[in-house]
């Protein structure tokens, strides 16, 4: 985390002046929890919990360099959400029919590949239902309250569309952190 | 066989059926609907749900032990605030016109707990900020004439609302700042700061900006940032840092002023640190924190579940107890002479009840447990 900070305000600041990706000085968003729809279980005590989603999105495996299916790919070090690759996008697009929000937020992660760091941004894509067969991944590396907005993954990064409703998310790389 | 038993055999063959006919109860009379018109008496835990997808609840469990006793609807994202007395509930929440898509229309609902009945709406800003539920998104003050409501677009401002009128008095930008730790009086409130510092902000009686000071750098937010989430604790502001380190600050002031830091979990081996959302439970009477906790830091952990709550003395600086508490991520405290603690498991799905014992240095005991699909936040009184 050394100069993590200053890291990522002078890789924006080059990018801001590039023009390229300048929405990502206003980053983003929400949490791990309940994007799917919230309901009751059941009233009764369980010795076990019915599903760990969360848990199951940092586990211990070992993490795969091209699949980007799955949580442990590498651009996903900072992603709260459900990944496009498994609602019908890419890694870098949206659904059919869904629009990429405004705004988005950053993480800074390490490519096993070819050993670099990256700055990496994630785009919400919005305005259509979320599909429950998508994967949902949960990583924070990075990650700070909303105090510091652009690092935040909490919230509904749609939140700058006219159709905010929450669908899916993208990671793009931004370029080599510095 | 003798006289006798052919006797007895008869008696069976003949009266047995009208024995049978004897035991039949008579038919269910007719039925009519009928509802509920109050909760089950006793005292309640609220676990808010949010989603992004449709409506969201708060739902209402009996304390004792966890029995469901109903919910109040909302609205996507529910930021829920509950009155000093536990018997009203103040929610804001987002309702897309489409859902998925159109505009947005965000109130506030206000609702009697014991029937579970709106008594108020009203219209907030449609910036509201969707977030999953936490503390400090919506914040009453204690008379209950005043809400806050954190807006972000993402640039980030306050909607005041008069609860009284069910009118928006003022929108207070807060730039680069984020949630709302309200004083009881509701006249000022004070927001952590991208920079480390604390922002306050004062409010005049029309509810409007009277006047907004910024402290000096107080944290760092590289090295060792704060959780957003606060409790009172005598009067200041308690937040804990990533690490584990208590900031007590004063908001009495025109400016936030730093008031001691400690930092709980340094001398304990197993890198320790708190993990979850909202982590930190206080009870007043003894002057204990109760603290989600898990072992082996690194960085993107700090919304890792619990593996224990600590029980930490504030005045005397020592961490009393470590009770084991498998998966928490928030957690809410009772302020009666046995501390109860809840929390919810939101990365599993889950409600938890322990109890406290003050005899044994605030050891917690897991008494109840059910499961609970996208539990996100938990509140007491």
């Amino acid at each position: 985390m050394t100069n993590f900070f200053s890291r990522v305000g002078k890789q924006l600041d080059d990018i801001l002046v590039s023009g390229a990706r300048s929405s990502a000085r206003r980053f983003g968003r929400r949490s791990a929890l309940a994007k799917l729809g919230g309901f009751l279980v059941g009233g009764a005590v369980v010795a076990t919990l019915p599903f760990d989603r969360g848990f199951a999105a940092t586990g211990e495996k070992p993490a795969p360099i091209d699949d980007d299916k799955t949580c442990d790919y590498w651009r996903y070090c900072a992603l709260d959400g459900n990944l496009c690759t498994t609602s019908g996008g890419s890694k870098t697009s949206c659904p059919v029919g869904a629009e990429a929000s405004q705004v988005s937020w950053v993480g800074t992660c390490h490519n096993p590949g070819d050993k670099r760091d990256y700055l990496v941004s994630y785009y919400d894509c919005c305005g259509k239902t979320p599909y429950s067969g998508a994967q949902f991944c949960l990583h924070s590396k990075g990650e700070r309250p909303g105090y510091s907005m652009g690092l935040h993954n909490d919230i509904n990064w749609c939140m700058a569309n006219a159709n905010k409703g929450y669908h899916c998310t993208v990671a793009i790389v931004l370029g080599v952190a510095e | 066989m003798s006289g006798k038993w052919a006797a007895a055999v008869l008696s069976l063959a003949v009266l047995a059926p009208c024995a049978v006919r004897a035991q039949t109860p008579p038919p269910i009379p007719a039925e009519e609907i009928s509802v509920e018109k109050a909760l089950k008496p006793g005292p309640n835990v609220f676990v808010t749900t949010g989603s992004w997808g449709g409506a969201g609840a708060i739902y209402v469990f009996s304390a004792d032990d966890l029995a469901y006793k109903g919910d109040y609807s909302t609205g996507m994202q529910p930021q829920f605030a509950l009155s000093p007395g536990a018997d009203t509930g103040v929610v804001a929440s987002a309702f897309p016109k489409r859902i998925m898509y159109g505009p947005v229309e965000a109130i506030i609902q206000k609702f009697d707990v014991s029937t579970l009945k709106t008594q108020q709406e009203a219209t907030i800003l449609p910036k509201f900020a969707q977030v999953s539920p936490q503390q400090g998104q919506i914040q009453v003050s204690s008379d209950g004439s005043r809400a806050l409501v954190q807006n972000a677009t993402p640039a980030t401002s306050v909607t005041v609302v008069d609860l009284k009128s069910g009118k928006v008095t003022a929108e207070v930008p807060i730039p680069g700042c984020w949630q709302i730790n309200l004083a009881p009086d509701g006249a000022h409130f004070s927001s952590l700061c991208g920079d480390g510092s604390i922002l306050t902000v004062r409010l005049g009686a029309d509810g409007k900006a009277a006047g907004q000071a910024r402290s000096k750098p107080i944290f760092d937010v590289e090295k060792d940032p704060l959780f957003a989430q606060s409790q009172r604790v005598d009067g200041d502001l308690m937040f804990v840092s990533y690490g584990g380190v208590f900031y007590r600050i004063s908001d009495k002031g025109d400016t936030a002023q730093l008031v001691d830091t400690y930092a709980f979990a340094k001398a304990i081996p197993g890198e320790w640190t708190p993990g979850g959302y909202a982590i930190m439970g206080y009870s007043a009477p003894y002057g204990i924190m109760f603290v989600a906790m898990h072992p082996g830091a690194r960085d993107g952990g700090h919304k890792d579940g619990s593996e224990e709550i600590w029980a930490v003395d504030l005045a005397h600086k020592t961490v009393l107890y470590r009770s084991a508490a498998k998966g928490l991520t928030q957690i809410a405290v009772s302020q009666g002479k046995v501390p109860l603690i809840f929390g919810v498991a939101s990365h599993g799905g889950g409600l938890f009840r322990f109890e406290v014992d003050p005899t044994a240095k605030f050891a917690a005991k897991l008494t109840h447990q059910i499961a609970l699909r996208d539990a996100a936040a938990v509140t007491v009184r």
